[in-house]
């Protein structure tokens, strides 16, 4: 009963995962999941090889020539005939393009330097051309692997049903938003902080130049993400950042409800079934071992004994053998140790197989407590009491985070004035911070007193045991000291006759 | 408390509130606020349900006392008194790994535990070394559904002594040796006194003195000579096993040291005493440095019966190496204390000045007491089992040559003094104890 819960609350918990998953997909513009944008990395990598290939082989042609040639008083390294001749060979070789697939070509190393595509010199700007698409594509393809990492974790959790996982899994599924929204963070921070107005001269628009040049514009549904104002009452359901997230969270509770069932049913079963086998293979491997050493009895019928053989003893060492006593029995020890090994592993696992049928003979229970099949939870009661934990959590947390998200309503417990109610801050997401910081310290508050009581309640209850046991141990005393007293005399108490 | 996992949750819950806020972004804020008010929400459940002291974990050993190379069963118990269920419970009893192993069954266990419920599981474990030992403690976790909370506590008095006897397997070995091939080893030797007695032991020629009842006529027809009957009476002797247990006789590796094969040798001893009824006694050598002030010679009463053998092991088992030696010292004031004659049976590695042994020897000769040494000789020791580097062979060698000189000049001199000085590897200890005792018995030594 308890794996088939455990299955229906996996089955529950990826259904949900995907639907938050696509949900949360949905948030990006299409455009955004470029799946080729690892290929062009390579393909950007491949370019600046080539480039400086390129250059190299240019420059090495044009300067390197001239001092083979002997003809560096010239300035023309091998005549225009032969400077376009070699030209041609490097266009023919190397398929350079521009950004936008123009081929280049060249005729000379000058042009190359001065004359090459665009406005400034050819190899910075082809250079940086590249490195615009490595950043660019970069930036989409680590939105794209925390999408992938997301659903391997979230994979994951259902094969190994360990909360770790479910947590890694939300939390690689909420990280390509904050990715996507950090560069108008730092953008902002920047901003906020006054950064922005120290850049001046040709820097002056960098911020603007990175985020439209390098970054990607990643479009996002504004309604779903980014609100102004809390609203007002019921209102904040229908916001659908609150549901998305709400959904989310249930993901999380489903995920870890399914990992308590999983820590609680799996180690009994696995555990019984580990020992099961232990035991059982214990006791063939018992079998097989006794058949090995009545074979190996059985050939060695006839052959001359160990005993019979000559043997290092301190005797021998002391009449003549000298230190080559020791060198040959380190050599022996060598040679019979893995034998002896073996022989003692055989000696051990017969002798734990005849221990454990004998314990099993002695104790009923042994069988049911080495396998610990009886520390198995009840299965109706952990069913029961997992929903109802369940259903409370879910219900309890998100009455709180609506209470949160609405400081007005607590406000209004405190009876605050009407000015104050309707005041514009009241609304702000940063009020929030007002109702949250008293609430979540509430928590550990009472969780500190309680304790605390039931400390003291301990320290009291443990004195009064030792008051009590102290007692008992003067009493205990006083009854010795009466029956010594009572020995001494001799006499036995007369019990009064009728 | 919370845990780690609480802890983790919160971490993320302030990350995202606080990107949400700066971000004004209204799915980070709520998200946020949902993983931190999840965490926290259980703290006062926890603390106001949970109360750790219900919980009673007790240990069950099948045996206080096992040999070394027998088993254990180690059984844990766990009640829940109160009414209120665990819903996640871990139980870890500890043991020291050092000297034992856990062959079958595991030593924790995690579970959930209703109310007024017991549980229990069980593991079997093997000693690695004699010797005493406690088992635990039992600690004890408790946690939410959720592990965001957490209470550890240690059990409180939940070490269990345990005593480990050297290994029955050379007992085992002497009795199935014995089965085989009897009177090769530890054949029935009698130490017999002629001469009195019941027992019919044959006919001798008559000498002055001898009483005229116990002339066979029927022999003295026969042979024309006088001749009488002559009877004998098997004599107990008092055998008294004297170990060193100075530091030098724990030196090698643990399993292997000169004082593990001793006491082994002791053990087997003891065993074939008794059962040629002698009375068997044990005196254990050795000057405590932390306990200046105690008697250096710790001394079992000679005595014999079932009992005996237990008695004998409870008194070695728990012996380790300590200390210095004072061989002459230690001799003197044993020798002193014995009343009756006694075989002394001294298991010692004799790594003492020349002074300090002739000195003992001289002791021990004072009084009527018969003398055995069996010394283990320590390089055969210190290299048993073990695999060797060829400048660890080179030192071993080097070591042995000097080790062997010693004993050679100790075992001169022990022989000056009429003390039969044995000399003994790990592979014949047992063997050359037990042959020597029964040499010495079949001599009719230390008899009454």
């Amino acid at each position: 009963m308890a794996r088939i819960f455990m299955r229906v609350l996996q089955v529950i918990t990826i259904v949900m995962y995907f639907f938050v998953f696509s949900v949360i997909i949905s948030v990006f513009a299409p455009d955004t999941w470029q799946l080729n944008s690892f290929g062009k990395i390579l393909n950007a990598l491949k370019n600046m090889v080539m480039y400086g290939l390129y250059f190299c082989l240019a420059f090495v042609g044009t300067k390197g020539g001239p001092f083979l040639t002997g003809s560096l008083t010239t300035g023309v390294p091998f005549g225009e005939t032969s400077e376009h001749i070699f030209y041609q060979f490097l266009n023919m070789t190397f398929n350079l393009t521009t950004p936008d697939g123009t081929p280049i070509r060249y005729t000379s190393f000058n042009q190359v330097l001065k004359d090459g595509y665009g406005t400034v010199g050819s190899i910075p700007s082809l250079y940086l051309d590249q490195l615009t698409t490595i950043l660019r594509n970069a930036y989409m393809l680590v939105l794209i692997l925390l999408v992938i990492l997301s659903i391997f974790y979230a994979f994951m959790f259902i094969f190994k049903s360990d909360m770790k996982y479910s947590l890694y899994a939300m939390v690689t599924l909420v990280a390509p938003i904050i990715v996507a929204i950090l560069p108008d963070m730092i953008i902002n921070l920047l901003e906020i902080s006054g950064l922005s107005q120290l850049i001046s001269g040709d820097w002056e628009n960098f911020l603007v130049v990175f985020r439209t040049e390098y970054i990607p514009q990643i479009n996002f549904r504004q309604d779903f993400l980014l609100i102004d104002q809390i609203p007002p009452g019921f209102g904040f359901f229908a916001v659908p950042g609150v549901l998305v997230a709400f959904l989310m969270y249930i993901y999380l509770e489903f995920s870890f409800q399914t990992a308590y069932v999983a820590r609680v049913t799996n180690p009994s079963i696995t555990r019984t079934k580990r020992l099961e086998s232990q035991i059982a293979l214990l006791g063939e491997s018992s079998a097989f071992m006794e058949s090995e050493k009545e074979a190996s009895l059985r050939g060695q019928e006839g052959k001359p004994s160990e005993e019979e053989k000559p043997k290092l003893t301190i005797k021998n060492f002391f009449t003549g053998a000298g230190i080559n006593a020791i060198k040959d029995l380190i050599e022996r020890r060598e040679r019979v140790m893995e034998k002896e090994q073996m022989e003692e592993v055989m000696s051990d696992t017969r002798r734990l197989n005849s221990y454990i049928d004998r314990l099993f003979e002695i104790d009923p229970d042994a069988r049911s407590t080495l396998t610990a099949t009886g520390s198995a939870p009840s299965q109706r009661n952990m069913v029961s009491s997992s929903l109802i934990s369940m259903t409370l959590r879910l219900v309890s947390i998100f009455g709180l985070v609506y209470l949160v998200a609405n400081p007005i309503l607590i406000f209004r417990v405190f009876r605050v004035p009407d000015i104050i109610e309707s005041s514009v801050g009241f609304s702000s997401p940063e009020a929030i911070v007002t109702s949250l910081v008293p609430v979540v310290l509430l928590f550990p508050l009472v969780a500190f007193i309680i304790r605390t009581y039931k400390q003291y309640k301990l320290s009291k209850s443990h004195s009064r045991r030792e008051k009590e046991s102290d007692l008992l141990k003067k009493i205990s005393q006083l009854r010795d000291i009466e029956e010594e007293e009572t020995v001494f005399d001799g006499e036995a108490p007369q019990i009064p006759s009728i | 408390m919370l845990a780690g996992r609480g802890k983790v949750l919160v971490g993320i819950g302030v990350f995202l509130l606080t990107f949400g806020f700066s971000m004004i972004n209204f799915f980070l804020i709520t998200f946020g606020l949902f993983t931190i008010l999840s965490a926290v929400i259980s703290l006062p459940i926890f603390d106001l349900k949970i109360n750790i002291d219900n919980l009673k974990v007790s240990r069950e050993l099948s045996k206080k006392k096992i040999f070394q190379d027998d088993f254990i069963h180690v059984k844990v118990k766990i009640r829940n008194r109160g009414k209120k269920r665990f819903d996640f419970v871990e139980i870890q009893d500890t043991f020291p790994r050092e000297y034992f192993n856990c062959v079958i069954g595991e030593p924790f266990i995690s579970t959930r535990i209703d109310g007024k419920k017991t549980l229990e599981f069980s593991y079997i474990l093997k000693p690695k070394l004699r010797g005493e030992f406690y088992l635990g403690p039992i600690e004890l976790s408790v946690k939410d559904r959720l592990e965001f909370n957490n209470e550890k506590r240690e059990v409180p008095d939940s070490y269990t002594k345990l005593i480990i006897y050297p290994p029955y397997g050379d007992i085992r070995k002497m009795e199935a040796l014995r089965g085989r091939s009897v009177g090769r080893m530890f054949g029935a030797h009698r130490s017999v006194q002629v001469g009195t007695g019941t027992e019919f032991h044959g006919i001798r020629q008559y000498q002055f003195g001898d009483e005229f009842r116990k002339i066979n006529w029927k022999a003295t027809a026969r042979t024309g000579n006088i001749m009488v009957r002559e009877f004998e009476m098997e004599k107990n002797i008092n055998v008294l096993i004297v170990l060193d247990a100075s530091s030098t006789m724990g030196a090698g590796e643990q399993l292997n040291t000169k004082l593990e094969f001793s006491i082994r040798a002791a053990m087997v001893l003891c065993k074939v005493a008794l059962e040629h009824r002698d009375n068997i006694g044990a005196v254990i050598l050795q000057n405590n440095p932390k306990e200046k002030k105690r008697d250096p010679i710790k001394k079992l009463e000679t005595g014999g019966g079932n009992q005996m053998m237990f008695k004998f092991l409870d008194f070695i088992a728990t012996t380790r190496a300590l200390g210095s030696k004072s061989l002459a010292v230690w001799m003197d004031s044993l020798v002193k204390r014995l009343r009756k004659r006694h075989l002394i049976i001294l298991l010692s590695d004799m790594e003492a000045p020349h002074e300090d042994i002739n000195l003992m020897y001289k002791k021990a000769r004072a009084r009527s007491h018969e003398l055995l040494i069996i010394s283990p000789f320590s390089p055969w020791f210190e290299v048993f089992g073990r695999e060797m580097t060829a400048a660890e062979r080179g030192i071993a060698e080097a070591i042995s040559e000097e080790m062997m000189q010693h004993i050679l000049e100790a075992r001169q001199k022990a022989r000056s003094f009429g003390i039969p000085l044995i000399s003994v590897g790990p592979d014949n200890i047992i063997e050359r104890t037990i042959n020597e005792y029964l040499k010495a018995k079949q001599k009719g030594k230390a008899q009454l």
